[in-house]
């Protein structure tokens, strides 16, 4: 039997020291399978985006156990975390976080200049900038785009050239905060369409922090979280 | 992280924060420049002006003196004669050692009248130094002078042409005086054995290289030269006390032409058992004997002779010694002689100075006001005659013309340096043959100047010393290399405080892209490829300070070689240049550059790398 591809056990997170210290995630219990689509939602300071933070292997400060693909994160090095970063998970950040300095395609083909290898690991990069510009076509974006500049870009598109990267090295897991927070409805939907089909082209699991009950509404699985803990694991027939 | 994207990265960062990177790059660049300067002029001062007057690795040693109550003197058995010499050169780490001599004759010289308007007089002292020593110098300095370069003036005769330069096919040409310090052009003329030095004797009326299985003092004959007894030569003196039944042999230079023979001298048109002829002195015939003491060119010059009647008469023939050549009387009073070219000599520039600051003044006449004027102006020679002193006997003086024909630091301050052979000839034939063997000092060439320590002290263990010219050499060197190791660490405290900056400056980049490099960190991007981001940013701001420090320094020096070449140009030889830029001193800057502008981001680099993603990121 496949292990989950996220699995934590009584995972608390708590920043500070001494009276200031606050308990930020408190004993969660969290198993996530490959493909799987879920949304996490709560109030202001709940703890999901410590949450996100953590699944995404960005802050290793926790107690308790969490796996990612099998690996127990305490366990990795500088070296091992970067490398699941890159091949195993792909973020979607609120404010997009595309590098002003880079062209479009530039920004696409950033996470393959991270990969241990190179050509040898199957990232070269004719194969590279080919993936980008069927991504960018994927996100209906026209290969034109490729060589302006995020700041030259609205801001649906900007979105859309980071949902291109996120998916760039076909990564398992897909974390994504608020992606459709800058956002007005109608394109909110299409980004949603967007990012459910390609996850699921890509047999992505998709975990999606939110307010947005539109977004809460699509995905089958809803994580309440409340001061820290699992209020609620909400299952729902696809 | 894969080099292209790095530089990629490296290159759209160096782009989006072109303030930062110039302030960096200048204050590189300034450190480079005052490295790149100071390197410059220290190593030209080194081996433009410290290597003129003695190189590093070289040294001058002189048998070891005595001082009592103020007087100097040499001890017994401290002379340094060919066995001490050979020793010498055989120590380890030696290159050569070159034997010099002094004059042990009494001398005087005069001229200057085409030059100044009148002759001046003097004793005169020599120094004999081998060619191979003065050579090089000789020619870098005529090469200074770029006399080829020169414009040409029309002439039918010599005396059209400026000093310094020979009318050829009817332009005035340059002549070459630095080839003219040669030994080999040096003819010591005799009329007996005892007049030449030891393993010479006087055949055809010239001290040649004895040879022969037989003599112990032979020595082997060089290329193009064959060994021929003494009796067997057209012309032998008369007073050769060899027996018939042991004649010397000597070597003689055979020919196919005139070319084929130094100095004045020209092929016998009778060939020798191998078809090849022997190179003989041109006999000329002065018209008055006060024409030996004259520099006209037509009366220096007399006319060529011929032998004329059974009891060793002359007769003229027309023409006259070519070229640089003038007719030498065989003895004072004669008017017989043979073609000669005047002997080389090398002077001190301090002379030329002395006479410009100080007699020209108190004598009242025209300063000299460039050293090529000097440059192949004649005087004359009065061997084994003195002010001062007792003459040598009437029948061993003679008469010769001298040229200038170059300056170097290597020549005495008060006298004039000859080709050693001509010294020691001379030696030899007013002293005795054994002061024609007899070194006063050695010139050593090490190998490296790491081996000159060790030289002196095994120098010193065969009761040799430095000479006065070698020690202040030294003390003159260590006080260069003292100053200019001082400014060389000013200009890297100034390449420091620039690495401060560049700190500083990464401190404040590293801030302003922290998002940029969390993101990064998201990507996959390790702590080694986000030190290595900012540090090859640094490095190539450091690299670019680096260059653009090289070409500062280099313009700042040729601004200073072209204010020096406006400004000072009235004082006599200056070098030609003041600095001079090895191969490694293009690289250096760059690579310092580099260097400390690495060491300057490291903590920057250090602190991106120590950077927490998530908290970043989860900043709005």
């Amino acid at each position: 039997m496949r292990p989950p591809l996220i699995h934590a056990r009584q995972l608390s997170r708590a920043f500070g020291e001494g009276p200031s210290r606050v308990q930020a995630l408190v004993d969660l219990d969290l198993d996530v399978e490959a493909g799987e689509r879920l949304a996490i939602t709560g109030p202001s300071g709940a703890g999901k985006s410590t949450l996100l933070n953590l699944l995404g292997a960005l802050d290793g400060g926790y107690q308790g156990t969490l796996q990612i693909a099998g690996a127990e994160l305490h366990t990795l090095g500088d070296r091992q975390l970067s490398a699941l970063r890159n091949r195993t998970i792909g973020f979607v950040f609120q404010s997009f976080n595309l590098l002003p300095s880079l062209d479009v395609a530039a920004n696409l083909a950033l996470p393959a200049a991270f990969v241990e290898g190179g050509a040898a690991a199957g990232v070269d990069p004719a194969a590279v900038r080919a993936r980008a510009l069927e991504l960018l076509a994927r996100v209906g974006l026209d290969a034109s785009v490729a060589t302006r500049r995020p700041l030259e870009l609205s801001g649906g598109q900007r979105q859309r050239v980071a949902i291109a990267r996120a998916l760039l090295l076909k990564p398992a897991l897909l974390l994504c905060d608020e992606p459709t927070g800058s956002l007005d409805r109608a394109h909110a939907d299409a980004v949603l369409d967007l990012f459910e089909e390609l996850a699921r082209e890509n047999g992505s699991a998709l975990l999606i922090v939110t307010h947005d009950p539109l977004v809460i509404e699509r995905q089958p699985r809803v994580l309440h979280l409340e001061a820290g803990r699992l209020a609620r694991d909400e299952r729902r027939q696809a | 992280m894969k080099v292209r994207s790095l530089a990629s990265l490296v290159a759209t960062n160096l782009r989006s924060s072109p303030g930062s990177a110039a302030s960096a790059v200048l204050g590189v660049a300034l450190g480079a420049a005052f490295l790149t300067f100071f390197i410059g002029l220290g190593e030209g001062l080194r081996s433009r002006v410290l290597n003129r007057i003695l190189p590093a690795n070289q040294i001058e040693v002189e048998p070891r003196s005595v001082r009592v109550f103020g007087v100097a003197g040499s001890p017994t058995g401290g002379d340094l004669d060919p066995a001490r010499l050979r020793r010498l050169q055989g120590l380890p780490g030696v290159e050569r050692a070159l034997g010099k001599q002094r004059s042990a004759f009494p001398a005087r010289l005069w001229g200057g009248r085409h030059l100044i308007g009148y002759d001046l007089h003097t004793e005169a002292f020599f120094d004999g130094i081998p060619d191979a020593l003065l050579r090089p110098e000789l020619e870098a300095f005529e090469r200074s002078l770029d006399l080829g370069r020169r414009r040409r003036e029309r002439c039918d005769v010599d005396d059209d042409c400026p000093a310094g330069s020979l009318c050829a096919e009817g332009v005035c040409a340059a002549v070459r005086w630095a080839s003219r310090f040669d030994s080999r052009d040096v003819v010591l003329r005799c009329t007996a054995d005892e007049d030449c030095q030891r393993g010479e004797a006087c055949a055809d009326g010239r001290c040649s290289p004895r040879c022969g299985e037989d003599d112990p003092d032979a020595s082997p004959c060089r290329a193009g030269e064959r060994c021929l007894p003494v009796t067997d030569q057209e012309g032998a003196p008369a007073g050769d006390a060899k027996t018939p039944e042991d004649p010397p042999a000597v070597c003689r230079a055979r020919c196919r032409g005139d070319s084929d023979c130094h100095g004045a001298e020209s092929c016998d048109s009778k060939p020798g058992g191998d078809g090849l002829g022997l190179c003989r002195a041109v006999r000329c015939l002065l018209q008055r004997p006060e024409d030996a003491r004259s520099l006209e060119r037509g009366a220096m010059r007399g006319q060529l002779a011929v032998a004329c009647d059974a009891a060793g008469g002359w007769c003229g023939r027309g023409g006259g010694c070519t070229g640089l050549s003038y007719c030498a009387a065989d003895a004072p009073g004669a008017v017989s002689g043979r073609c000669e070219l005047p002997v080389p000599v090398v002077l001190n520039p301090l002379l030329l100075e002395v006479f410009n600051t100080d007699m020209a003044a108190s004598l009242g006449i025209a300063r000299v006001a460039a050293p090529e004027a000097l440059l192949g102006v004649r005087f004359h020679l009065a061997l084994g005659d003195s002010h001062f002193t007792a003459d040598a006997a009437r029948d061993r003086q003679m008469v010769r013309q001298a040229v200038v024909v170059g300056f170097s630091s290597k020549a005495p301050e008060l006298g004039v340096t000859a080709p050693l052979a001509a010294v020691a000839g001379w030696n030899a034939r007013f002293s005795g043959s054994a002061a024609g063997s007899r070194y006063d000092g050695a010139i050593i060439e090490t190998s490296s100047n790491e081996a000159v320590s060790a030289t002196i002290a095994e120098a010193e263990a065969m009761g040799l010393e430095l000479s006065r010219r070698s020690r202040t050499a030294r003390t003159f060197g260590t006080v260069v290399l003292l100053i200019y190791l001082a400014l060389v660490l000013l200009a890297l405290v100034v390449l420091a405080v620039s690495a401060l900056g560049i700190a500083h400056t990464f401190a404040i980049l590293v801030h302003e892209r922290r998002r940029e490099i969390a993101v990064l960190r998201a990507l996959g991007a390790t702590t080694r490829a986000i030190f290595g981001l900012v540090l090859v940013e640094a490095m190539l701001l450091g690299a670019a300070g680096g260059l653009l420090g090289l070409g500062l320094a280099h313009a700042a020096s040729l601004a200073v070689e072209a204010a020096a070449a406006r400004w000072l140009s009235e004082v006599p030889l200056l070098p030609d240049a003041f600095f001079e830029f090895p191969v490694w001193s293009y690289g250096l800057p760059i690579a310092v550059g580099v260097l400390f502008c690495a060491l300057g981001a490291a903590w920057p680099a250090r602190r991106a790398t120590r950077l927490d993603p998530a908290t970043v990121l989860s900043q709005p």
